[in-house]
């Protein structure tokens, strides 16, 4: 009987180490904790005050398997989806600076806005419901970079899930955003006030010298860093200065007018493309916990199996009871195996169906969310193309000023 | 007023009309501006046609001649083109500002048309939160009401008893859901008062009349006690028979509601 308890103990720990390899654990689903971006305690001093730029971040579909469909499913990356996200995510980051209340004002706006204190720009390397990941740059108009294609991720906050006022309340992954604002601000703080004031006055030479590269000419060096600096200031009565501010009020309009372009349709997907989430988010741990449970299975049952056929034999050579019983263990586990694998296949074949459920749920979304790019991508164009346009004649008779001057 | 005075305002009103000068706001006679050589497009009307004008004929031979083409070379001066630095800087100035206004006016009726949108979309947002809480107030207690249904046991409801009034929300349609799962038949009189005005009531008030007036949903039109002092597993008993559509299953419930009220009478 000694025998057969340590056949039967064996098994157990066989067992034992086969759900532990099978991953048994299911993810921890629990709220996370909230990170909040730092507030401003203090009034900023306007001439410290720095505008931000969020470019439109970069969808991050990978080239070489972006027409292949398959394998875009398996990674779960959705292109038109990735293309609404890239303004969503942009119009989120935009959103906690600005309610840090410590920038100026923060835009969101297509690649071809250059001349802003600070310009952001990222990538999206991951976004589901479950998770987010991005990569982040930041650099200021003189050129320092303050982050350098920083990776950030976070896994869902779960609590944003539960309701639809939660979500609306808070974005599942607002960790992510909050934690770049942070940085962003740890990267100004890290700069003297007189480094701020400067990066304000780079940018407006900079958009001058655009418009008006003759008369602008020499106002800004760069040294062997790459980095702008102010050589010396316009007179304050200088006409064309005076034209130039005026028009770059005009540019500061155009901005703001591409900014309401994305708020509103981030505000316009908002909604579904938080059920898109929230049901993304369910799926994928469906799938991850039937995965998990199919291989749990299919280990323990092919364990079973092989502990059926190659423990060895223990009983005595006339002692038949322990030989009876020894062939029943060996004989149920043989058949508790096999139905385990078949238990695990069919796990396996369940998690195909919430795969294929993801799937579907997200070709509906995209249906949905890509024409809605298409034309807030339409407006913004049509009115920086408008802009560019003017810009020149813009150009054209500044220049004309300045040789009439 | 007299006829005298009658006849002496007609004449006056005759007077005036025959000299020509009763209208004020009448612009100066055609033909004293085209006889003064400033004339202008408007002054291209009939009269400058009768007044025998060399460009008459190819005015009237072009389907749509444009308004430069009209004006006489000869009538209209040159723009004299600004001569002195200052005047060209004047001028290039003057060019930049109407530039720069015209710009202003696209750029303020896009932000307009944007701010419209935003405002269109927080109306239909808003309509849309209140049908949610309308549909709320019919629509999720059924889901909430068939899962009762069926473990409804007093035992198991009475455990659920903090998931009655606040559970609802976390898993029916958030904020809206658990003010749906929230009105239980006997008590939407009480909570009517407070929230009448709202649009969720509308549709719950359709059954407001409790089992006692539901002789034409299924309900046993015999002795179902009055919902009043419902405890949270009465209510949602109740509110189970209330929403079952099957008609057995909803006599079963009410049946269990009256022994669930009885028992409790009784201890």
């Amino acid at each position: 009987m000694t025998k057969i308890g340590t056949a039967i103990r064996t098994g157990v720990c066989g067992a034992t180490l086969a759900m532990t390899m099978a991953g048994c654990v299911v993810h921890d689903t629990r709220p996370l904790p909230k990170i909040n971006a730092t507030q401003a305690s203090s009034e900023i001093p306007a001439e410290e005050l720095l505008d931000v730029a969020v470019h439109v971040f970069d969808p991050g579909v990978p080239s070489e398997i972006a027409k292949n469909e398959q394998a875009l499913n398996k990674k779960r990356i959705y292109p038109d989806i990735r293309a609404a996200e890239s303004r969503y995510v942009a119009t989120m980051l935009r959103g906690t600076l600005e309610n840090s209340g410590q920038w100026g004002a923060v835009r969101v706006c297509p690649e071809n806005v250059q001349f802003v204190d600070v310009s952001v720009s990222g990538k999206i390397i991951e976004s589901t419901g479950a998770k987010l990941a991005l990569t982040v740059t930041v650099k200021d108009s003189s050129g320092r970079v303050w982050l350098n294609n920083k990776q950030y991720a976070s896994v869902a906050d779960t609590g944003s899930y539960k309701t639809d006022a939660a979500l609306r309340a808070r974005d599942p992954f607002q960790n992510v955003y909050s934690e770049v604002a942070n940085d962003m601000l740890t990267a100004r703080e890290a700069l003297t006030a007189q480094n701020r004031r400067d990066i304000r006055r780079v940018t407006q030479l900079e958009f001058a010298k655009d418009l008006a590269p003759q008369a602008m000419d020499g106002y800004l060096s760069k040294d062997r860093k790459g980095l702008f600096s102010v050589t010396r200031l316009p007179a304050t009565d200088d006409p064309i200065s005076a034209r130039i501010d005026r028009i770059r009020e005009r540019d500061s309009g155009v901005v703001d007018t591409v900014n309401g372009y994305y708020a509103n349709f981030a505000d316009e997907m908002s909604v579904s493309y938080g059920q898109w989430r929230r049901a993304s988010f369910e799926e994928i741990e469906k799938e991850q916990r039937t995965l998990n449970q199919a291989r749990t299975r299919t280990y323990l049952g092919a364990a079973a199996i092989a502990a059926s056929v190659f423990v060895p034999q223990q009983c005595g050579l006339y002692d038949y009871n322990c030989r009876r019983l020894s062939t029943g263990v060996r004989t149920a586990a043989a058949i508790g195996g096999a139905a385990s694998i078949l238990s695990g296949l069919k796990k396996y074949s369940d998690s195909k169906t919430h795969a294929q459920a993801l799937k579907e749920l997200s070709e509906s979304f995209q249906n949905e969310v890509a024409p809605q790019v298409v034309d807030v991508e339409g407006r913004a164009l049509k009115l920086t193309g408008t802009a560019e346009e003017q810009y020149r004649e813009w150009r054209e008779l500044l220049h004309q000023m300045y040789l009439e001057n | 007023m007299g006829k005298r005075a009658r006849i002496g305002l007609f004449a006056g009103a005759m007077a005036v009309a025959v000299t020509g000068r009763g209208c004020v706001t009448t612009p100066p006679p055609v033909a004293e501006s085209v006889v003064a050589g400033t004339s202008t497009p408007s002054a291209h009307s009939s009269s400058s046609l009768t007044a025998g004008d060399a460009t008459a004929p190819d005015v009237s031979a072009s389907p749509a001649p444009p308004p430069p083409a009209q004006t006489p070379p000869a009538q209209t001066p040159p723009p004299r083109a600004p001569q002195t630095p200052d005047e060209r800087r004047a001028a290039l100035d003057k060019q930049l500002d109407d530039s720069l206004g015209a710009f202003d006016a696209r750029l303020h009726k896009e932000q307009q048309k944007i701010a419209e949108e935003r405002d269109a979309r927080q109306a239909t947002v808003s309509a849309a939160t209140t049908a949610a809480m309308a549909d709320g107030g019919s629509g999720s207690p059924t889901a909430a009401g068939a899962t009762t249904a069926g473990t409804a046991t007093p035992g198991a409801a009475a455990a659920g008893t903090s998931s009655a009034d606040g559970g609802g929300s976390s898993t029916g349609n958030g904020a809206d859901g658990s003010s749906a799962t929230e009105v239980p038949g006997p008590h939407r009189g009480k909570r009517g008062e407070t929230r009448n005005s709202r649009a969720g009531d509308l549709k719950s008030d359709k059954g407001a009349g409790g089992p006692s007036s539901a002789s034409g949903n299924g309900a046993p039109a015999t002795i179902i006690p009055d919902g009043n002092d419902d405890d949270i597993v009465a209510r949602r008993l109740r509110k189970a028979a209330e929403l079952e559509t099957d008609p057995e299953l909803k006599e079963k419930l009410w049946k269990e509601y009256v022994e669930y009220k009885k028992n409790t009478q009784v201890r």
